[in-house]
């Protein structure tokens, strides 16, 4: 009798039984990334080593009509890497190497599985780094900051991900191998790189990224300033913007991001500021004087206590080192967080923080705030307790009308974190049906069938009357 | 192709006689409209979907190839829609709709000190559209990048009539697919756009031009390289000759610009002569202001109308090789125009046999070395493709087309690979 092989048997005989995980206490590991509210566990998980691997295996996949997705580190806070589906994972952490770096032509073409951060250490000696800097940038990989388009707080001034990508060796969900983009800073035809830079994964697995690599500037000075509350913080970003001064960054933390830090870290934030900036600008040493001169003007004028310069390497390593671990910091103090990811116009920070707050108090729900404010990012961390339903629940409200306030202010359902399974029954906030059927088309046109991480960025039919879509009768009133 | 009183009597049906002309002799179209609303050109699209009809979405006309022949239907120019800048300096954002001139938007946003970081060719007649339509850019891309970098929203007229949106006036956002990134670049083969918004930067305090003269292009290229390892507030490069040259001449002179605050770059300009001097330069000028702005309106603004040009993109480490291979067969009557930092030369050449011959060796040394070629003009006999070398996503591109204009009446055969 003919026996027809399971894919997880199939699995097995392409790569070794080493490299496919199908323990189901193995894959409770898998079962999320670092939004820890939506939860799946997969099928299976495989560990490519190649493209070719990548390939055969989503070649697999489809014909056995089974869901699959690609993962790195994990560390996505929208849900982009969960199975919603079930199915196989592709986990490319073991694609982890830095393929080449080329001084001359200012690449690096690494593989999906490479650290941010070693990229940055591996190009410090000859005075470069990659520009993308998430404050996850110790754990999270090139892979996944392409598929999100990740920030950072530097992107105020050197752009986001998709800013740094020239072009990537991609999979399509029949196996098919796409080289898109390049090494030229222009090639002709539709800019597939730029489609594809922030599809969470929808389009194609990305094997290989050719990225830019940026010059370090000749100096940076970083300013940290301490407010006597949230407000005048955030009134002083949206004038030192509105002023058409773009530091590098400008972050802002507040006080109970500030204590959490403190208590954990010890870098020197003042515990009994409410709000404190964290304001850096860099580039040609003669130029950073006057601007910094007028940052600390306009901090002043706006009430800021104290505005301080970083005085040696150390003290500007140590506040950077705090703001890079806020989140971490604020785990440490309670048993849960739920870290959202809205945008405003810049002018109209003061009040959506003035909004974060009020939200908060009326749910009985801390909030830890940190955001890159020059971009008009908030992150705020929403505290709560995963074993009480009433919690989880207030925790998911808060977070809902954070966001809504966002676009109400002419915002963004996200910065910088994606779509993913949290949002996507958000999406019809800030598109039309007929804005979404545009993105549809083209996801259709890469991932026909959907089997290549399905439930991700577009509204699911099951919840889909919850939202309230912009209908696209809004055109009637230009005819 | 169906005949302009068959055409015009239908179009009859949604614009008035003085809304509709016939199309200049450049144009590929018999028939230019003028819509004077948006929703004109929601239900013209509507129109040519349901009749066949071929449209050319048609910015300010100063970047067009030379098609040679009429085999498109009708041209649509969103010039005359009624428009007004929606500008926000405190969030340095604006946008910006389609059929307004780039001139009279900086000039606007000016007022506040703020700019669109593009420094596209022809300002005073080529359209926010057409500029973002052909992804048109100038020397300011070495410090602020292309339109992929600075369009944060753009609102389209897709296939079936219907204005939809992608991005967001935030100058942060990852909300579902960056549609913009397909729309930058593809010459209207995709829809008509109505409005872009754009991420603004400051007017600079200060700007300041150095150009230097080299007796051959490799050797200017050369202090690219040693430019980068030198802090400066550089916003423009350019390598010029020919009619790019405002010095005339058989130099190729190497433009510079510093821009910033005042104090900073004056001590600049001291840096950037000694690192000059150490080249092969044969001399060195600050330009005075309006020195300056002559020159980069002759480096900038002028776009020769007939022979062949080309835009040709390479690996930017090969440059030097690349007119290593070229430069003994240049001869006079050509010009180049190069952006060292990013790759890019565009050549211009007449209409001969030995420049036909010259293109073929180009063609062959861009094969060999990595890189593209896009001719912007070509003589009417030429055989050239308009895109010899192709990308090898050209399918999935293909495809990216056939979705989101099924019936194919978005200036069909126009783009890439016969798109």
């Amino acid at each position: 009798m003919k026996k027809t092989f399971s894919l997880i048997e199939q699995l097995q005989q392409l790569l070794g039984k080493d490299r496919v995980i199908s323990n189901p206490d193995e894959l409770i590991v898998f079962e999320c990334d670092a939004l820890t509210l939506h939860k799946n566990i997969p099928e299976g998980v495989v560990l490519p080593e190649s493209t070719e691997e990548v390939s055969a295996i989503t070649k697999l996949c489809s014909e056995h009509k089974t869901p699959f997705l690609a993962r790195a580190s994990g560390t996505g806070l929208s849900g982009g890497a969960t199975p919603a589906k079930g199915g196989v994972i592709i986990q490319l952490s073991r694609m982890n190497q830095i393929l080449e770096i080329d001084y001359e032509d200012e690449i690096a073409v690494v593989q999906p599985g490479v650290i941010n951060l070693h990229l940055t250490e591996a190009v410090s000696s000859r005075n470069y780094h990659f520009a993308p800097d998430p404050s996850s940038e110790k754990a999270c990989t090139i892979g996944g900051n392409v598929a999100e388009n990740a920030g950072g707080p530097h992107t105020l001034k050197y752009g986001v991900t998709t800013n740094h990508v020239l072009g990537m060796k991609t999979v399509s969900p029949t196996g098919e191998i796409v080289e898109i983009g390049g090494r030229c800073e222009d090639s002709p035809g539709y800019d597939l790189t730029g489609l594809f830079t922030g599809s969470e994964g929808t389009l194609g697995i990305i094997t290989e990224v050719t990225v830019k690599l940026t010059r370090n500037p000749e100096s940076i000075k970083t300013l940290l300033v301490v407010f006597n509350s949230v407000e005048d913080a955030s009134i002083s970003v949206s004038n030192i913007i509105a002023e058409g001064i773009i530091p590098a960054a400008m972050e802002l933390i507040d006080q109970l991001a500030i204590s959490a830090v403190e208590q954990h870290l010890n870098v020197g934030y003042p515990t009994d500021a409410t709000a404190v900036l964290l304001i850096e600008i860099d580039g040609v040493a003669t130029s950073l004087d006057k601007e910094m001169k007028r940052i600390q003007q306009i901090c002043l004028s706006n009430r800021a206590m104290i505005a301080q310069i970083a005085r040696t390497d150390k003290e500007r390593e140590d506040l950077w080192r705090g703001r890079k671990e806020t989140v971490g910091a604020l785990g440490k103090i309670t048993p849960a967080y739920y870290t959202n990811d809205g945008v405003v116009p810049r002018s109209k920070l003061p009040e959506i923080l003035a909004d974060t707050i009020r939200i908060g108090n009326k749910y009985g729900l801390r909030i830890g705030n940190i955001c890159h404010a020059g971009d008009g990012n908030i992150h705020p961390l929403i505290l709560y307790n995963p074993d009480d339903k009433n919690e989880v629940e207030n925790a998911i409200k808060v977070s809902e009308e954070i966001i809504k306030k966002c676009i109400e202010l002419g915002g963004s359902i996200t910065g910088e974190h994606g779509v993913g399974t949290e949002k996507s029954e958000y999406l019809g906030m800030m598109f039309s049906e007929e804005d979404q059927e545009q993105m549809k088309k083209i996801r259709d046109v890469f991932n026909p069938d959907y089997l290549l991480n399905p439930d991700k960025i577009f509204p699911t039919q099951s919840k889909r009357n919850k939202i309230n879509l912009k209908k696209t009768k809004k055109l009637k009133g230009w005819l | 192709m169906k005949s302009p009183e068959t055409i015009g009597n239908k179009l009859k049906s949604i614009f008035s006689t003085k809304e509709i002309s016939l199309s200049e002799e450049a144009l590929p179209t018999q028939l230019t409209v003028y819509p004077s609303t948006i929703g004109q050109v929601c239900e013209l699209v509507k129109l040519a979907r349901k009749n066949q009809i071929t449209l050319f979405p048609l910015g300010g006309g100063t970047h067009l190839f030379s098609y040679g022949k009429k085999f498109l239907d009708v041209s649509v120019s969103l010039k005359r829609i009624p428009s007004d800048l929606d500008h926000s300096p405190a969030d340095l954002v604006a946008t910006v709709p389609a059929g307004m001139t780039f001139s009279s938007v900086q000039e606007q946003l000016s007022k506040n000190g703020q700019m669109i970081s593009l420094d596209p060719p022809h300002t005073n007649s080529s359209t926010i559209g057409g500029i973002i339509a052909t992804n048109s850019f100038g020397p300011r891309r070495y410090r602020y990048g292309t339109a992929r970098d600075c369009v944060l929203e753009t609102t389209l007229i897709n296939s079936k009539g219907l204005a939809v949106k992608s991005g967001a006036k935030t100058v942060k956002n990852v909300s579902g697919y960056d549609l913009n990134k397909l729309y930058i670049g593809s010459l209207g083969t995709l829809g008509i756009l109505k409005d872009i918004t754009f991420k603004l930067f400051p007017i600079p305090e200060k700007r300041v031009t150095l150009a230097a003269d080299f007796k051959n292009p490799d050797k200017a290229v050369k202090l690219t390289a040693d430019l980068r390892k030198i802090p400066l507030d550089i916003e423009s490069t350019c390598i010029t000759n020919g009619v790019w040259n405002p010095s005339g001449g058989t130099n190729w002179t190497y433009f510079i610009s510093l821009a910033g605050g005042e104090k900073a770059i004056t001590p600049q300009i001291d840096r950037l002569f000694s690192i000059i001097k150490t080249s092969p330069a044969l001399n060195c000028t600050t330009l005075s202001s309006a020195e300056s702005n002559r020159f980069w309106k002759v480096v900038n603004q002028t776009y020769p109308k007939d022979g062949n040009n080309a835009k040709i993109t390479v690996i930017k480490k090969y440059l030097k090789s690349f007119f290593n291979s070229i430069f003994p067969h240049l001869t006079q009557g050509y010009s180049l125009k190069i952006f060292p930092d990013s790759g890019i030369v565009y050549i211009h050449c007449p209409e001969d046999d030995d420049a036909s011959e010259f293109i073929k060796n180009v063609i062959g040394t861009i094969r060999t070395l990595g890189g593209y070629l896009e001719f912007e003009l070509l003589p009417r006999e030429s055989t050239f493709e308009r895109w010899p070398i192709l990308p090898s996503s050209l399918p999935w591109m293909k495809k990216i087309k056939m979705a989101l204009d099924p019936e194919g009446i978005f200036a069909p055969g126009t783009f890439v690979g016969g798109i």
